[in-house]
């Protein structure tokens, strides 16, 4: 099978003139098989090649049946009513194309190519070119692969496990398909590139595909229940090379919906702030993802608050995920594969979150070769080492990032931050350990910290922490489990020093300890089940706030430790009802109890919950439950198939959270503390529906998709005006709990493959939210309805890469929004002689729209296949049109008036070089 | 005090490379007018002030008082005291001793002239609020965004210790006054016609300016172990202005407060001090103690308060070693007569540039030059000074 550019395709078209003229005679028996199937049977069967481009026929099927077919016939009635034409020429070579096929040319066209056709040193050198540039790219005979004991037939079924991996380094491949032509059903590889598949025993023809990978054909024969594993090779053609990597069968095929996945190196091109590679930003980019500001920490999913995200690395929760307040994410690109987000039909796995979940896998380590990477941008250093630990069955990685940006603030104008400090790092190891095909442990150790010291007044020093032991094993050939002890710390310190009468300092911490339990099952050909549970076990401390320095007067305060233990059971089933009709059925069921130590006040009814109206006082004991809240979470889905291109999907899901943040600032800060629902609050749960359509052309290689959202929120914790939870122990006197209703439109356009590709998305969404209490202390904006600070309707977003050659590329972004909603002055009073605003209700009005170009320039290193590094350069314009785009608008007294003002991050072109580099050559992973 | 306000922002100056602050006027489509009710009880026997008015659209911002309204403040033993309007939206009454003790409860109450009728709920007044140790300041070199070209000034300080079981939230209203002089003393003046010789050289040249500081302090005790205050930062007097040059007097008025009050203050001066971040909390209509009776939903803005006065003043006059700008004067020579036609402004103030004293030629400007009072003060002693 041979794919080809343009230039190919013309110089070969210019080397034949024949009409019709040979054609090939097969047999075979076809039912709607891909037409890429096809091409590799023919061409494995005859001398025959296929020129054509990949997208052009992704969604033609073939169907023929007979002794001697006639290609040309064949051809002929499939591709009648796809509008491409096709050529067969001489050479038994057979040109696709789309639209009408020139085949006659000019007299002296004919004639000159005659006698360079007589011409055997031009033919030789064309085959010359052919050999050099595919070799090794020609399909391979198509291997057969027994399963199963030939003695010992399974009367009905045969339950086959297998694992895909990358032939160069053993890595799992994940998200690869299985596809079993006969069927018409496949598989596709989990994390850890496991797969399984239920098979009536005989002989099956099976293709295996992932992105980035050859394409694999074997034929199957099936006895009984059987191992199947397969390595497949790299692609060489980087024309192939996609941005996002969600592969079609999530798209249309599979029950995802709200479902993203990114891969570190599908976004290596895309420009990026100060030349620092971030998955976290990119995600931004896609639809139904929104911050207040660039260069905030923390997302908006779908209309909800940034606590409501989980992030996960390696399956350890990372409670916050912001570099230098924001700017950056705390996971280093080096050691960063890939990650999922889900926003809707959250599988039953996860839980304890409302919005969404991030999934971050990390790099398993190459299991035959030492191997490393790492960069040096404007503001960072990064370096990751990964290699065997024994050859075949264990790797380790290691990677550091660190930061050199104190130069960088010793030269800022403002004097505050001349005299300030900032530094940051982060690390991870991940040991793998794979002692047989069974079994495979996973050690993953992750630390993140950042310290700010601003003009020596006030510093900030936080960290995350984590560790995750992880032990997959396969049971039996239908049965596979996954458990999992995690940990995962946050910890902040904050040192006040504005006055020395005052300084205080509060360290606050939290610990999270989970063991987990995934397990899946699959017992025949229609159901694939999963169950498991999980029990965390939450250790808070909100410390203490202590004077600092000898000069320091301050009340020492005890915010108090908090306790609590979740546990959750839960099952679901996958059910192909029909050919076309799969349904997704879960339900997780969660036990939450707040625990002792504590120490419980009990206010009088219908009065505010202020320290004047306590009317009683309950101690707790240590480990006794104080309050316990339960509920089940159902999840539902149904993917109804349209067409062979296209389906149609419903989801419901329901999700609770036992613990929010205390965060009453526009944006996440890094002293903003997380709490355990406890006697006074109640856990916050949403429910969502969405429904969409999706659909893929396969032949310009484009990917659709239409979904539409409603969610509502109950409990959803909102701040009283003026609230400070520094000093304040009690937090539900700060606090009050609403409802938020979140809806919402994602249209999604992408491009996968192609010199040119990228996406576009548009979303159109609205979040508000409702606090109206029985009393007048229990409203919030008067008990009216008030846009989210988050809440922007109209979000554009494209990204358009254009490789111009293997080594240099061109890649742009275009980012469009509405501002966010904020509260302007709506008049101005008078007091002692000072101007005073007044302000509008809660969120009225908008800041100026958002708009931004960006723009980057990669340049690979040399193509060379023997070298020792290979390096990577990569220009970025950030803010291409030097918008002074506003992050906030504010109002200022000075004097006796009130001026207002607007603040821009990046208000002018950023431009930044960064050089990346890995041991190995272009290609190497 | 703020957690995270004010601290975090400049981390996103940082990023800043060039003029990304800039002024901004945002497109406001309705101004919602609404009334503003300000005022004060204090401990002090004398005169006491309500003042009544209406907020005026962001974008044309004056004052429109709210004339024609009865208003008077009850106790909670039923004593009324009308006030009368003394300057349009201004109610004024003297208060006598007895009816100002602590403890004692007042309130309220406005009858607009279309019939509205405001109140505030009864405040108390509270202990005297402790006097403060002492006002002092201390000579600071401030850093500006030229690292080159730092601010050299003094900065006031307070200092407070009090008994645990005063009022423990205090705001501070500052009041300057400082003396300065013109350029040159007045040799002559010419009133269009002739050059006269003044009798009184120095009846222009010393001045005293008054102007009360616009900005809130505020702070409570109420999360220390004691009610002091140790080296609480006021007001900033930098070497740019002439304030430093001869005299400077800072008078410190301190109002002791409800939580209430002091959560209203401390709202206000957050709000004046807004510096844009993502860290600060979302800017709120902030809500006084005053309501409509018959609508409790119309926003009424202002608070009534109760309170304590006490106040000090420090006295600053020291030849400080750096340099302190003078009068901004820019002195014309004349060398005839006739080129004084020019001046139109009359008197004229000139003084003679001759080196014997007298005569010809004669220096000439406006400004400070030679009346002080251009400088915004006037020549009238004020009685406290020194």
């Amino acid at each position: 099978m041979y794919r080809i550019t343009f230039i190919l395709l013309f110089f070969s078209f210019f080397l034949s003139h024949q009409a019709l003229g040979d054609d090939i005679i097969f047999s075979g028996e076809y039912q709607d098989i891909p037409f890429d199937r096809f091409i590799s049977d023919i061409e494995s069967k005859k001398d025959v090649h296929f020129f054509y481009r990949q997208e052009w026929i992704s969604d033609i099927t073939i169907t023929a049946k007979g002794d001697s077919l006639s290609l040309a016939s064949v051809l002929q009635s499939n591709l009648a009513e796809t509008g491409l034409s096709f050529y067969i020429d001489n050479k038994r070579n057979v040109f696709l194309t789309p639209g009408l096929l020139v085949t006659d040319l000019p007299e002296e066209i004919f004639f000159e190519q005659n006698n360079r056709d007589n011409n055997s040193h031009d033919n030789n050198r064309a085959e010359d070119i052919r050999e050099k540039y595919f070799k090794g790219q020609k399909a391979k005979i198509i291997e057969t692969i027994i399963i199963g004991d030939k003695e010992n037939i399974s009367a009905n079924q045969a339950i086959i496990n297998g694992k895909i991996k990358n032939t160069e380094n053993g890595e799992a491949l994940i998200g690869a398909t299985i596809y079993i032509e006969e069927l018409k059903t496949g598989s596709v590889t989990d994390v850890d590139g496991h797969f399984s598949l239920v098979l009536k025993p005989g002989k099956y023809s099976a293709v295996f595909n992932c992105m980035g990978m050859k394409e694999a054909g074997y034929f199957l024969e099936v006895y009984s229940d059987g191992q199947l594993n397969i390595s497949m090779e790299k692609t060489m053609i980087p024309i192939n090379e996609v941005v996002i990597k969600a592969d079609r069968f999530h798209n249309v095929r599979g029950m995802q919906m709200g479902y993203e996945r990114l891969n570190i190196k599908s976004i290596k091109e895309i420009p990026v702030v100060l030349g620092e590679r971030d998955l976290l930003k990119v995600a931004q980019m896609l639809p139904g993802i929104q911050t207040v500001g660039e260069g905030s920490s923390g997302f908006n999913v779908r209309g909800s608050p940034a606590d409501q995200n989980m992030f996960y690395i390696n399956k350890i929760p990372v409670y916050n995920t912001s570099h230098l307040f924001g700017f950056f994410s705390s996971f280093s690109p080096d050691i960063v594969k890939d990650f999922s987000l889900y926003k809707s039909n959250i599988p039953v796995e996860y839980g304890g979150r409302l919005a969404s979940f991030f999934d971050i896998s990390t790099r398993q380590g190459n299991k035959n070769k030492f191997t490393g990477r790492g960069g040096i941008s404007p503001i960072t250093g990064h370096i990751a080492l990964e290699g065997p630990l024994t050859k075949e069955h264990s790797s380790f990685v290691v990677s550091a990032r660190s930061t050199y940006s104190d130069w960088l603030l010793s030269k800022i104008q403002n004097s505050n931050l001349r005299n300030s400090k900032a530094s940051f790092y982060d690390l991870s190891t991940n040991i793998n350990i794979e002692p047989n095909g069974n079994n495979l442990f996973k050690i993953f150790g992750y630390s993140s910290s950042d310290n700010f010291d601003l003009a020596g007044l006030n510093t900030y020093d936080y960290s995350n922490s984590g560790g995750s032991l992880i032990w997959q094993r396969r049971i039996s050939s239908a049965l596979s489990s996954d458990f999992a002890a995690v940990f995962g710390n946050y910890l902040f310190n904050t040192i006040n020093k504005e006055y020395s009468f005052s300084a205080y300092q509060h360290e606050y911490k939290i610990g999270h300890y989970e063991l987990k339990s995934d397990l899946h099952w699959v017992p025949d050909q229609k159901n694939i089940i999963s169950f498991g549970g999980s029990l965390i076990y939450y250790d808070l401390e909100r410390g203490d706030v202590v004077p600092f320095g000898p000069g320091s007067d301050r009340l020492p305060v005890h915010l108090g430790n908090e306790n609590g233990i979740e546990g959750v059971i839960y099952f679901s089933d996958k059910l192909k009802i029909s050919e076309r009709l799969t349904f997704y059925g879960g339900i997780r069921y969660s036990l939450y109890s707040f625990l002792g130590p504590d120490e419980v006040f009990k206010y009088n009814q219908g009065a505010p919950k202020n320290s004047e109206n306590i009317r009683d006082t309950s101690l707790f004991s240590a480990g006794e439950i104080i309050k316990t809240y339960s509920g089940p979470e159902l999840r539902a889905a149904l993917n109804l198939s349209t067409g062979t291109s296209s389906s149609l999907k419903v989801s419901y899901n329901r999700n609770r959270q036992y613990l929010f943040m205390l965060s009453n600032t526009i944006a996440i800060s890094p002293v903003d503390q997380w709490k355990l629902c406890d006697y006074h609050i109640n856990p916050p749960y949403s429910d969502q529906v969405s429904a969409g359509f999706y659909k893929d052309f396969p032949r310009t290689g484009l990917r659709t998709s239409i979904e539409t959202y409603y969610k509502r929120t109950k409990n959803v914790v909102e701040y009283k005006d003026g609230a400070d939870f520094v000093y304040s122990p009690r937090i539900e006197d700060d606090v009050l709990q609403g409802t938020q209703n979140a809806y919402g439109i994602e249209l999604m356009v992408e491009k996968k493959a192609g010199k040119l590709n990228g996406w576009f998305s548009y979303c159109y969404s609205k979040s508000n939210v409702l606090v109206d209490g029985t009393y007048p202390w229990e409203k919030i904006n008067n008990g009216n309805r008030y846009p989210a600070n988050y809440s922007k309707p109209h979000a554009v977003n494209l990204i358009a890469n254009y490789r111009v050659n293997r080594r240099l590329s061109l890649s742009s972004n275009m980012i469009y929004n509405t501002g966010r909603p904020v509260t302007y002055p709506v008049s101005v009073y008078y007091i002692n002689g000072q101007e005073i605003l007044n302000y509008s209700s809660r969120n009225k009005y908008r800041i100026p729209d958002y708009f931004r170009i960006d723009l980057s320039i990669n340049l690979e290193g040399n193509l060379k296949s023997k070298k020792i590094i290979h390096s990577f350069w990569m220009v970025n314009i950030y803010n291409l049109t030097g918008r002074k785009n506003a992050y906030s608008v504010y109002f200022k007294s000075e004097g006796a008036k009130t001026n207002g003002y607007k603040m821009s991050i990046f208000g002018t072109q950023i431009v930044t070089l960064s050089w990346n580099f890995k041991f190995g050559n272009y290609a190497s992973e | 005090m703020p957690v995270s306000k004010n601290i975090i922002i400049p981390i996103f100056i940082f990023f800043t490379l060039a003029g990304c602050i800039e002024p901004f006027t945002p497109q406001i489509d309705k101004s919602e007018e609404s009334l503003v009710i300000e005022g004060q009880i204090t401990d002090k026997e004398g005169d006491h002030f309500i003042y009544i008015s209406r907020s005026a659209p962001y974008n044309d911002p004056h004052k429109i008082p709210e004339p024609d309204c009865q208003v008077e403040v009850v106790d909670n033993f039923g004593n009324t005291f009308d006030f009368y309007e003394s300057d349009s939206g201004v109610y004024r009454q003297w208060l006598p001793k007895d009816f100002l003790n602590i403890g004692t409860q007042y309130k309220v109450k406005v009858i607009t002239a279309d019939g509205n009728i405001y109140e505030s709920g009864f405040n108390e007044l509270l202990s005297p609020s402790p006097l403060f140790d002492s006002i002092y300041y201390e000579i600071e070199t401030r850093e500006t965004d030229d690292p080159d070209k730092p601010l050299n000034g003094i900065q006031f300080y307070l200092d407070l210790n009090a008994p645990g079981d005063f009022a423990r939230n205090y705001r501070w209203e500052l009041e300057e006054t400082w003396e300065y002089e013109a350029a040159y003393r007045i040799q002559y003046y010419w009133d269009g016609t002739l050059v006269l010789p003044v009798n009184d050289p120095f009846f222009l040249f010393r001045c005293w300016s008054t102007e009360p500081i616009r900005k809130i302090y505020t702070f409570t005790t109420r999360h220390s172990t004691s009610n002091t205050i140790n080296k609480f930062p006021l007001h900033y007097v930098s070497n740019q202005t002439n304030r430093l040059k001869i005299k400077y007097s800072l008078l410190v008025k301190q109002y002791s407060l409800s939580n209430t009050a002091y959560d209203y203050w401390l709202q206000v001066q957050e709000q004046s001090q807004e510096r844009g971040g993502l860290y600060e909390t979302q800017p709120v209509q902030i809500q006084g103690n005053i309501s409509n009776i018959n609508d409790p939903e119309e926003v009424v803005l202002g608070f009534f308060d109760v309170s304590s006065v006490p106040e000090k003043r420090i006295f600053v006059s020291e030849p400080f070693d750096f340099r302190i700008w003078g009068p901004n004067c820019y002195l014309r020579g004349i060398e005839h007569e006739r080129q004084l036609s020019m001046y139109t402004i009359y008197p004229v103030y000139l003084i003679s540039l001759n080196p014997m004293g007298t005569g010809l030629p004669y220096g000439v400007g406006y400004g400070t030059c030679f009346d002080c009072r251009n400088g915004g003060g006037t020549t009238e002693r004020p009685d406290f000074w020194e």
